[in-house]
């Protein structure tokens, strides 16, 4: 008996210590600022220095997509991802990042460093935040690099037409109460004047396969509300990762994707083509 | 807002099952020893996506049989949510304790969002005295009542979502007043996903021999367990059970 608690005493400091992948004590309260705190803020710096238009020379263009590299910024997956996107040709340098670039504590700033050579001019970098990005307090040094976890960007086209980017902050599993206000007034905003409208986030929003069972969603509620919004302003695509399996759902028109996940092996990118049509292209590493 | 006639096609569904196995009960009842009951509560809400609700739930509890018993719940939580459970529960009693096996029928329609959840659901259980614990797996439909053309395969579906939940009560659960506890990710009302477990406070008074005193408090937390725990949702219920 007193080995079985001894062992349980054990497991308890354990998870509140957490290991060195999950911050158990942030399963169980806020260890954190919350998203409705790094969505103020972030909109507070959108306000002053807006994410720059990105201007294109073909009405269809291809960006590269990745998401979930959890890496230690010791491993070379993030290497052989530079590698593989400074040898693409026929693409905009542009990477959208769908968020838990890190697997654990002190990460961001090797796996930043590492992602240098697409992270700086010529090439962007856009980011969204996941849920191992904030793990440890880790977002005090994410926010160090990549600032904004809530923002929105345009893709200037030559046919004098505009792709719209929302990119939102999902990485407790909640759009928050004050983000959720505010992407619907961007939406009712945005609704018609754009060619095509994307939003860009960490969480999948279905469980339709057995994959999901260890990571969490948004509640239902929040998914049915969340996904009125979209089709009630026209997003055309709703782009995730979170659950590292591809998935692709479509509910009253908006088409909603879940991509694999870098650190799998072999992981994946992808090559996203936006034209009147969206397409997405697996590569593997 | 959702269809009317689709709206109003549900409602009347509800109505219908749930008035159609209360009469049923009603006149089975010498067949059992436990007694029927009919249940009306008061409901408050408070939600981040809605913010705050009244609203009321009505349900019954009829053991059909020593081996068998069904539950229906139905809830009108403002304008814009409405919910009902259908429970068939063959059971098994042991020298210690229940065997139970819970299949469910739940839909959950959000009006606003002119879409809801239908579920299926089938669990194992076993309760004690003290303790009362369940397993199971729900397959969950992400219902679109709006369709139109050029919306694609609208309804999405999640086959496979655990389903739990653990309670334990103060005093034996046959006691005249009690105090439960526990968690788990449905209720009567709600069936939500594996990562959204219902914590819960709840405690009954038996006022007089056919009339008891409830009340609950259920709390849900976004990301818990698995992201960044947040508060989520709060509901509180209190009204009376009359025993037949």
């Amino acid at each position: 008996m007193k080995k079985i608690t001894h062992t349980l005493i054990f497991a308890c400091l354990l998870l509140l210590q957490g290991c060195e992948s999950f911050d158990f004590a942030g399963f169980f309260g806020v260890t954190g600022p919350a998203v409705d705190e790094r969505f103020a803020a972030s909109v507070k710096l959108l306000e002053k220095e807006p994410v720059p238009d990105i201007t294109v020379s073909s009405d269809e263009y291809r960006m590269i997509l990745v998401t979930d590299i959890h890496s230690d910024g010791k491993d070379d997956k993030p290497d052989r991802f530079v590698s593989a996107c400074l040898a693409e040709e026929g693409v905009e340098k542009t990477v959208i990042c769908l968020g838990d670039m890190v697997n654990g504590r002190d990460c961001h700033s090797g796996v930043f460093s590492k992602l240098q050579p697409v992270s700086q001019a010529p090439w962007r970098f856009l980011n969204a935040l996941g849920n191992h990005d904030t793990y440890f307090k880790e977002f005090d040094t994410f926010k160090e690099y990549w600032p904004l976890t809530t923002y929105t960007f345009n893709v200037n086209l030559p046919s004098g037409r505009k792709d719209f980017f929302i990119c939102l902050d999902s990485a407790d599993g909640a759009c928050g109460v004050l983000q959720r206000q505010w992407v619907e007034n961007i939406l009712k905003e945005a609704s018609g004047k754009y060619r095509n409208i994307y939003v860009l986030t960490h969480t999948n929003f279905f469980n339709t396969d057995n994959t999901q069972l260890t990571s969490g969603n948004f509640s239902l509620e929040e998914t049915y509300d969340l996904m009125s919004l979209f089709s009630t302003y026209g997003v055309k695509c709703v782009l995730t990762g979170h659950d590292h399996h591809f998935e692709k759902c479509v509910f009253r028109g908006v088409t909603y994707y879940t991509f694999n996940a870098l650190c799998l092996d072999p992981g994946s990118y992808y090559k996203l083509t936006f034209g009147e049509e969206f397409q997405q292209q697996e590569c593997s590493l | 807002m959702m269809n009317s006639s689709a709206f109003k096609r549900i409602t009347a569904s509800f109505c219908i099952l749930f008035l159609g196995t209360t009469v049923f009960a009603g006149q089975n009842r010498e067949a059992v020893q436990d007694s029927y009951g009919i249940t009306v509560l008061g409901v408050y809400d408070y939600s981040k996506t809605f913010a705050h609700q009244g609203g009321v739930d009505i349900a019954g509890h009829m053991p059909f049989h020593t081996y068998i018993e069904a539950d229906a719940g139905f809830e009108f939580l403002g304008p814009k949510i409405l919910a009902g459970t259908l429970v068939a529960r063959p059971k098994l009693p042991l020298k210690v304790g229940e065997l139970f096996l819970d299949t469910a029928v739940h839909l959950r329609a959000f009006n606003s969002f002119e879409a809801g959840t239908f579920a299926l659901a089938a669990s194992l259980g076993y309760r004690m005295d003290y303790v009362s614990v369940q397993m199971g797996i729900q397959r969950t439909v992400l219902h679109n009542f709006r369709k139109a053309p050029g919306d694609g395969g609208s309804d999405i579906v999640e086959p496979v979502n655990p389903i739990f939940r653990i309670a334990f009560n103060v005093r034996p659960c046959t006691s005249p007043w009690n105090i439960s506890f526990g968690a788990g990710n449905f209720t009567l009302y709600k069936y939500e996903r594996f990562y959204y477990p219902i914590f819960f406070l709840g405690g009954h008074v038996d006022i007089t021999s056919h009339l008891t005193l409830q009340a609950e408090v259920d709390l849900q937390f976004s990301g818990i367990f698995n992201m960044t725990a947040h508060f989520n949702e709060l509901t509180a219920r209190a009204g009376l059970t009359y025993n037949f």
